[in-house]
């Protein structure tokens, strides 16, 4: 299975968040949203996701749904609060699953190779480059705190909130913030600054499947622009 | 060559000496294989990011004297450009990778240097074949244990054919065996003529590669010894604060001393993703009332042990009798306080004080909580630290606060995952002496560790979890 470019990615995740975000949800819009709510879909079943992508999707129709045909006529108390977590999920489900998609999908030599063909600046790269894997060591902290509070049988029932959160926050981020300095040590000793050339083993390039994905991106933002997407028009 | 002449070093925002170094001179031959040791804050440490450049110009401080590394003196010369003759690997293998995949780790310096992708791809296949990484290749690094991490990071330092290399205390978290496969990577590169720099604690698995062993004390460089001079140490070796350069064999003591009650284990079973068991005991016995070393290789299940036994991870349909009363999840996770190989995900609140606090019986008033809590720091010499953030203290300060901890929650059982991991002796024999008293006040102590001299000092009884 041939791998899709990181750029044509990139792309995607921008068009799906524009549209879910700021565009309208009646008319036109309605076909427009479930076709780029099935890019994620297609995309994680491609890579045998078979159970994350069901999910995703339906909750995905589910909320689309409830929000665009069936809140009228309820109580107005309730329907702001079905307006609220649909539409919340609605605009947001889409975007994330493809952040997550393109996390797990693409190697941080692949994600920087694409970045630098763009003639994006180092400075700009490297931060980016390191949140591929601040995510899955936040999650380890996060287990093992979590263990331990469990341990010492610290709930969160009982408690002031804002003592949990303290209790919780000050060890993730004391060790977070170690990993950090020592990582950055680690890497100057690999020679990375923000000077110079870098070469790069990661293959990276375009395919009939990354123009066919660029072209729908490029057909939802025309929509989005010019058949009056936006909202706030 | 790399030759130290008047070195002193000093870290800016440092309040103590710790670390620092004075006049240090010493001459390191090209493809020679120096071992330096010394007690935690010796300034083995700094004694590395000398020759790595990460000290001055990563961790800030003030510099006279020589370095010189081929008749150059490499003082003030940056990270980067050092990193194409000087190799690094550190200690924790959690925070050494700028990638998630194995192989962009492998390839990350030679890419940063723009070196010829063809080039980089065979060297990756050289390094591969010469460290037999083959079954590391293309995974991600976040699966992989403790002692797969440092062969990687040692395979990413090879393919920039460095002529020198540093590593700071590379061993602190791996078992035996991943021990005995750094010792391979270490020989193989001293065949290859490497000049191989190692700040360590742990000695023994170093003493036939070692061609100088230098021993540190308070930023200075006190002794000196050459290969034969090694070899008559052994006994004085301790005197100084320094870990035996033989592993002691293990002593099993079979001592029913102390034991009052018995716990019975049995269908103990649990697996993380309901694939692969990670843990499977049908039946077993252990001892109450003693401190028991849990021993065994890495991956046979000896910290998902723990987590089961205090109540951490759920077990399905196990029985587990404590005298031959049923004792459940819940029971366990009350009686029993298990400290963690990071300490520093158990600590946390804005002082030790309160950290002891915390888990103590909530029918004390607030003065009786205090006052006790202060009694107990005072018995575990760390009573001047009460109003301290436990974030401030030093790693077996911060163990001393969590075992402080359990003793304050009144937890019967205590749980210790590698506690000796990076310990210098003399941290380590504090620690022994702790865990015997421990026993005397009637704790249970049970303790996953592969630190033979450490079970030897205070262990009464060694039970071995093999692999399924």
């Amino acid at each position: 299975m041939r791998k899709l470019d990181p750029r044509t990615k990139l792309l995607l995740l921008v068009v799906i968040n524009v549209v879910m975000m700021t565009g309208k949800i009646t008319g036109i819009f309605v076909p427009v949203r479930i076709v780029f709510a099935l890019i994620p879909f297609v995309l994680m079943m491609r890579e045998t996701w078979f159970r994350g992508s069901f999910i995703y999707f339906f909750l995905y129709l589910y909320v689309f749904f409830l929000e665009r045909y069936t809140l009228q006529d309820i109580h107005p108390v309730l329907l702001i609060i079905l307006l609220f977590t649909t539409g919340l999920f609605s605009r947001f489900l889409a975007g994330v699953m493809m952040a997550y998609y393109l996390m797990k999908t693409t190697t941080v030599s692949e994600f920087v190779t694409a970045m630098e063909r763009m003639h994006v600046p180092k400075a700009i790269v490297i931060p980016f480059a390191v949140m591929f894997r601040f995510f899955p060591t936040l999650k380890e902290e996060w287990q093992d705190v979590k263990n331990a509070m469990k341990m010492r049988g610290i709930g969160l029932a009982g408690r002031n909130p804002l003592d949990v959160l303290e209790y919780v926050m000050v060890p993730i981020l004391m060790s977070v913030s170690k990993i950090a300095d020592e990582l950055s040590a680690a890497s100057m000793t690999k020679c990375l600054s923000v000077e110079g050339k870098r070469t790069h083993i990661a293959k990276i390039g375009f395919s009939f499947l990354d123009a066919i994905l660029v072209l729908c991106a490029a057909a939802g933002l025309f929509a989005h622009i010019f058949l009056g997407g936006v909202i706030a028009t | 060559m790399i030759t130290f002449s008047n070195i002193n070093f000093q870290y800016k925002n440092n309040r103590t000496d710790k670390g620092n170094l004075i006049d240090i001179n010493l001459t390191i031959e090209d493809g020679e294989l120096i071992l330096l040791t010394g007690e935690s804050g010796c300034g083995k440490t700094t004694f590395t990011r000398l020759i790595n450049g990460l000290a001055p110009n990563y961790y800030p401080g003030t510099v006279t004297g020589e370095l010189l590394l081929d008749g150059e003196n490499i003082i003030g010369k940056s990270v980067a450009e050092l990193g194409k003759t000087v190799g690094s690997v550190f200690q924790n293998p959690r925070s050494q990778f700028f990638n998630v995949d194995t192989d962009s780790e492998l390839a990350f310096a030679a890419e940063n240097i723009a070196m010829d992708p063809k080039e980089i791809l065979s060297r990756m296949d050289e390094v591969t074949e010469e460290l037999d990484l083959k079954d590391l290749r293309g995974r991600s690094i976040f699966e992989l244990s403790g002692g797969e991490k440092q062969r990687i990071a040692c395979g990413s330092v090879a393919v920039m054919h460095p002529k020198v290399i540093v590593l700071d205390e590379p061993s602190s978290n791996l078992d035996s065996e991943s021990i005995e496969k750094l010792k391979c990577v270490l020989k193989k590169w001293k065949e290859q003529g490497k000049t191989i720099v190692i700040a360590e604690h742990r000695l023994f698995f170093l003493k036939d590669l070692a061609d100088r062993l230098v021993v540190m004390k308070d930023g200075r460089i006190t002794n000196i010894y050459d290969r034969a001079e090694m070899n008559d140490l052994s006994g004085s070796l301790k005197a100084m604060g320094i870990r035996p350069l033989d592993e002691p064999a293990l002593v099993i003591k079979r001592s029913n001393e102390g034991i009052r009650d018995y716990i019975r284990i049995e269908h103990f079973k649990y697996s993380y993703d309901r694939k692969t068991i990670a843990l499977l005991i049908d039946k077993m016995l252990l001892p109450g009332g003693q401190v028991v070393a849990i021993v065994g290789q890495n991956g046979a299940g000896k910290s998902t042990f723990l987590k089961c036994l205090c109540g951490i991870y759920k077990t399905r349909k196990d029985k587990i009798l404590l005298n031959n009363n049923r004792w459940k999840r819940k029971a366990r996770s009350k009686d029993c306080y298990m400290v963690f190989q990071d300490v520093n995900h158990q600590l946390f609140t804005e002082s030790v004080l309160d950290e002891l606090i915390i888990g103590m019986d909530d029918t004390l008033t607030e003065s009786e909580k205090k006052e006790k809590a202060l009694d107990i720091l005072d018995r575990f010499g760390i009573k001047d630290k009460a109003e301290d953030h436990p974030m401030a203290l030093s790693g077996g300060q911060k163990q001393r606060v969590a075992i402080a901890s359990s003793v304050a929650a009144g937890r019967d059982i205590i749980l210790m995952d590698e506690p000796t991991s990076g310990m210098d002796e003399l941290n380590m024999m504090r620690l022994s002496a702790e865990l015997r008293r421990l026993k005397e006040l009637g704790k249970t102590i049970y303790v996953v560790t592969h630190d033979y001299e450490f079970i030897n000092e205070c262990c009464d009884s060694v039970i071995r979890i093999n692999c399924i």
